[in-house]
């Protein structure tokens, strides 16, 4: 007697009732762009739906590939070219991140810098391998004397050049955000109305699930289960920045990856911020240099960087949302009577798009 | 009691009836089901008409019969497709038991074959549960299973209580 | 015309009656988690039932990643990764939920029959 098959027999069940309640809604799973990602596409066709995907998971291995912060490709090849402080040529995909970069880098004041690759490296948070402790005080001192910033990456048409030894390219608070909308943009072209990307806890979605909007669970960033719920409209991503994401313990302090360009320190003001916004890319963007502005400073942040949905957990506990962020999320039962903070209306500048 | 193998009247007709039976219960398996596990169960109706004509015992025979000689031409023998078929004609005869020996003057055909049909349905879910991993695809299937059970139980007792009716008719009375 | 008992009616019309019981026993809610997908690599993803309570291991990239179910709730309680995040992300139990340890390349979405969210954001 073998039961081995059984598991097998049973998985081939629950994929037939599954295949007969869903028969247009099609779902893949996969390791790309460094992180597990979930792509749902509703469509009647389902081999169009299979090739899409396919592509889509490639196109994210590629993008990873090139727009890695240390691992040898064309961005640290940029940022090599950078050093010399000579005009270079970039090619275009890696030139339209890293204008996009600039841009909402001077939106942001500065919050969002992904010219400081150096001072995330000596965090440790770059490289697969974890980091046990902080750099020492005197290290970070020496980094923050000369940080470099946007202003030192002049960009001319398709030609570049750096202005301060410092700079070194890392683009890990926008990569992720402009690639999931990539992704969207192609499904578009495929002629895919609805689909879901989930890149490791954030998503851009098109369309609906077919009853009903894209419906997304925002975790609870101190503690288990799920915060709060909000419901996708047409074109839309929900971006997260927590402190919970990648973090290490020292000498009982807890150091995670959002580091603080100021101060040179992981910043210390937010527990998590969740952006809403057309753009991936922006959301991606905004919601690192709002988890760094924190519950002060954020809304001058936002308003320049043209976000109007924004939800703040901050170190106590309490929630703060925009108003127009407040009528689209619904705290889920145990969360009700948390502490609910209703910033004043955001009327976003509209100097992007 | 007989002492030395002598082949009885009583036991070619079990042989007869199980043969008939273990035909249908190979037929029916080459069927595709549109949700796994459900089948009428069309052998079953020899098993009640057997009951109805000769009792208790024999019903058991062709029933037990029909699962072994059945699984061993399908190639499941003392597979866990086996057990499930083992476990289901074992619960559907204890209850057939029950029925004709203690209310056989209040209960007919329909009655025996749908708590019978039932209580094979259940047997095969707990075995299911119990011995496979206890998948959730079980749980989803159970109200399908039993529901689908009831109605194959009353089919087939519609479909048994015709053939009988047609035995007992003097112009074909020959078993 | 097919010849019944009284007991034959008093039968079918209870069982009848009963269909709906096993139908709204089982009947799940949206959102809870019935099963599991472990992915690992570039192998398409494993289903595992999450009815029972027991210990998963799984051989990725850098080596075993135990994963354990208990009571509904799935959590990474090995992992050799040195961050071990997924390990303190802790117990999770939403449809459409996902843990990963992405050094070793493990992932594990948590599925349902109909999907509350569909997709967990953090």
């Amino acid at each position: 007697m073998r039961w081995k098959h059984t598991p097998l027999l049973a998985s081939i069940l629950i994929l037939l009732l599954a295949a007969c309640e869903k028969a247009d809604l099609h779902r893949y799973q996969s390791f790309a762009f460094g992180t597990l990602i979930e792509i749902k596409i509703r469509h009647n066709e389902k081999s169009l739906a299979d090739q899409a995907s396919a592509v889509l998971m490639l196109d994210f291995d590629n993008m990873h590939r090139d727009w890695h912060a240390w691992e040898p490709g064309k961005l640290t090849q940029t940022s090599g070219m950078l050093a010399k402080a000579e005009w270079f040529t970039v090619d275009s995909p890696l030139l339209r991140l890293i204008k996009l970069a600039k841009q909402y880098s001077l939106l942001s004041n500065g919050l969002f810098n992904p010219t400081i690759g150096k001072l995330i490296q000596a965090w440790g948070f770059q490289g697969t391998e974890h980091p046990q402790t902080p750099p020492s005080q005197n290290d970070i001192e020496k980094l923050l004397t000369d940080l470099a910033t946007v202003k030192d990456l002049e960009i001319d048409g398709n030609r570049m050049r750096g202005h301060n030894p410092q700079l070194q390219l890392d683009l890990g608070a926008i990569a992720k955000g402009y690639a999931v909308s990539e992704g969207i943009q192609k499904l578009r072209g495929l002629d895919i109305k609805n689909a879901l990307i989930n890149a490791g806890g954030d998503l851009c979605g098109i369309g609906s699930q077919g009853k009903r909007p894209w419906r997304i669970g925002i975790r609870n960033p101190s503690g288990e289960g799920i915060l709060a719920s909000i419901e996708l409209k047409n074109a839309e991503c929900v971006f997260t920045s927590g402190d919970y994401e990648r973090y290490f313990i020292h000498d009982g302090r807890r150091y995670h990856h959002i580091i603080d360009p100021r101060s040179g320190y992981p910043a210390d003001k937010a527990i998590s911020v969740t952006v809403l916004h057309q753009d991936g890319a922006i959301a991606d963007a905004a919601s690192t240099a709002l988890f760094i502005a924190g519950p002060e400073g954020w809304q001058e942040i936002a308003k320049k960087m043209g976000i109007s949905d924004i939800m703040m957990v901050d170190k106590q506990g309490r929630i703060i949302m925009s108003p127009s962020m407040q009528k689209r999320i619904k705290l889920e039962t145990g969360h009700e009577d948390r502490e609910v903070v209703i910033s004043t209306p955001l009327t976003a500048d509209r100097n992007i798009q | 009691m007989k002492k030395n193998i002598e082949i009885t009247d009583e036991d070619r007709k079990v042989a007869a009836f199980a043969a008939l039976a273990i035909v249908i219960h190979v037929l029916e398996s080459g069927f595709p089901s549109p949700v796994p596990g459900v089948k009428p169960g069309l052998a079953n109706i020899i098993t009640l008409l057997v009951l109805f004509r000769y009792g208790w015992r024999f019903a058991a025979w062709v029933s037990l019969l029909r699962v072994t000689a059945g699984s061993l031409l399908l190639g499941t023998f003392m597979s866990p497709t086996f057990l499930l078929s083992l476990s289901g004609a074992l619960a559907s005869l204890l209850t057939m038991w029950l029925l004709w020996t203690v209310m056989r003057r209040w209960v007919g055909l329909v009655g025996v074959s749908v708590l019978s049909s039932i209580s094979h349905v259940m047997a095969q879910l707990f075995v299911a549960w119990w011995l496979f991993i206890p998948h959730p695809g079980i749980l989803v299937l159970t109200p399908i299973l039993i529901t689908a059970g009831i109605l194959f139980g009353l089919f087939n007792a519609i479909i048994a209580s015709s053939i009988e009716k047609r035995l007992t008719d003097p112009k074909h009375n020959s078993i | 015309m097919i010849k019944t008992k009284i007991g034959d009616w008093v039968i079918l019309l209870f069982s009848l009656m009963l269909i709906p019981l096993p139908w709204s026993m089982t009947k799940q809610q949206p959102g809870e988690t019935t099963a599991i997908n472990i992915t690992v690599a570039d192998a398409s993803p494993a289903t595992y039932s999450i009815m029972e309570n027991h210990q998963i291991k799984v051989t990725g990239e850098l080596g075993d990643s135990i994963i354990e179910i208990h009571d509904g709730k799935v959590r990474f309680i090995h992992s050799p990764c040195r961050g071990k995040i997924c390990i303190l992300s802790g117990w999770h139990q939403q449809s459409g939920d996902h843990i990963a340890c992405l050094p070793n390349k493990v992932g594990v979405s948590l599925l349902s029959q109909e999907d509350r969210f569909d997709g967990i954001n953090f």
